[in-house]
């Protein structure tokens, strides 16, 4: 690399991972009534969204949108920060789903595929998990599937070749968490969104999930 | 028997105009929900929309795939000015690159340099899973 390459290159990464966001961080932000001002769409203002509409914010409620991508149709895209999936219908089109994400922490990105698809999935939590919360101590052999069940109605089981990463596309019994990172790293979905996804994708389908400066790296 | 029908001519079109101004009305009451719904909520981003950061991703593959990457990743990315933004790369080989893109999906630049681990996946197997 020459010089004057080496001090582009420098002076673009120190941009990309040492500058600091702009005033209003990148983030999904709800009008405030009340305060007369834009804040960060949190758990609170999702609950009360909810409660009041009885639906998540249009913003996250599927849609086809145009996408210009070479990556051929079938394939799942997940843009983690704008809490978006999309599934390619065309090289110009796709489906554009709203999802929840991990919170902070739990954040990631790779490319992965889809090896196995369930209906009402049953699911057993990671010892990690119970370690974290002793309530789920009851489901270390599996919690059987349905309407309580974290899981939703559909899952497709996210693998690195052959090998399970651990994480899943679902659905969930939390509908208000649509737009917000609260998950452990699964990309849930609202019930009738995964049931319709689930039919579209095909086992050996590829999931690529884009996150801006993830805490790691799957399927890399 | 005349005016019984006209007056009954005048009750249906009274009637009739008062449930085409209840449909308006509903249809405008409506429209000022899904107004005020679609406009309460905003997205305030600093990154690369997902296409243009694809786009750096797919360029890249062809021009590093060369040094045997197999895949290559958006890890970051920020604008630069309105129509420009730059996006950091890192291939399967732990190979790092920083592409600049115009939002015409145009990728102007990819320089490459340095390398950093990706963490190995869980060896977990079964029904477990992390929702």
């Amino acid at each position: 690399m020459s010089s004057k390459s080496r001090v582009i290159y420098l002076a673009l990464l120190a941009i990309v991972v040492l500058v600091p966001g702009a005033v209003g961080a990148s983030q999904t932000q709800i009008y405030d009534h009340e305060r007369h001002q834009w804040v960060p769409y949190d758990l609170s203002h999702a609950r009360d969204y909810f409660n009041r509409y009885n639906q998540v914010p249009d913003l996250f409620s599927r849609q086809i949108v145009a996408f210009e991508t070479s990556e051929e149709p079938g394939t799942i895209i997940i843009d983690t920060d704008r809490h978006f999936l999309y599934y390619i219908f065309s090289h110009f089109s796709a489906i554009r789903y709203g999802i929840g994400v991990g919170r902070e922490g739990f954040g990631w990105a790779g490319i992965l595929h889809v090896r196995r698809k369930a209906r009402w999935p049953k699911w057993t939590p990671p010892k990690e998990m119970i370690e974290r919360d002793g309530r789920l101590a009851q489901y270390a052999n599996g919690m059987p599937g349905g309407i309580d069940n974290p899981l939703g109605a559909r899952a497709l089981y996210l693998f690195d070749r052959h090998k399970d990463s651990l994480y899943r596309i679902h659905g969930t019994n939390e509908a208000w968490t649509i737009g917000l990172n609260l998950s452990s790293g699964c990309i849930r979905m609202d019930n009738d969104d995964i049931v319709d996804l689930y039919e579209r994708t095909q086992l050996g389908a590829k999931v690529i999930v884009l996150m801006n400066k993830p805490a790691l790296l799957k399927g890399m | 028997m005349r005016s019984k029908t006209i007056y009954g001519w005048h009750c249906l079109c009274k009637k009739g105009v008062l449930a085409i101004l209840v449909i308006v009305a509903g249809c405008a009451g409506k429209e000022k929900a899904h107004y005020r719904q679609d406009h309460m909520l905003r997205s305030v981003y600093e990154t690369a929309p997902v296409t243009l950061q694809l786009a750096c991703a797919n360029r890249a593959a062809r021009r590093l795939g060369h040094g045997g990457a197999r895949k290559v990743l958006p890890v970051a990315s920020r604008r630069m000015a309105n129509d420009l933004y730059v996006v950091m790369l890192v291939t399967s080989e732990g190979r790092r690159a920083l592409c600049s893109v115009d939002s015409s999906s145009n990728v102007l630049s990819i320089i490459d340099e340095g390398t950093f681990e990706s963490e190995p996946a869980s060896s977990l197997k079964g029904e477990t899973a992390t929702p």
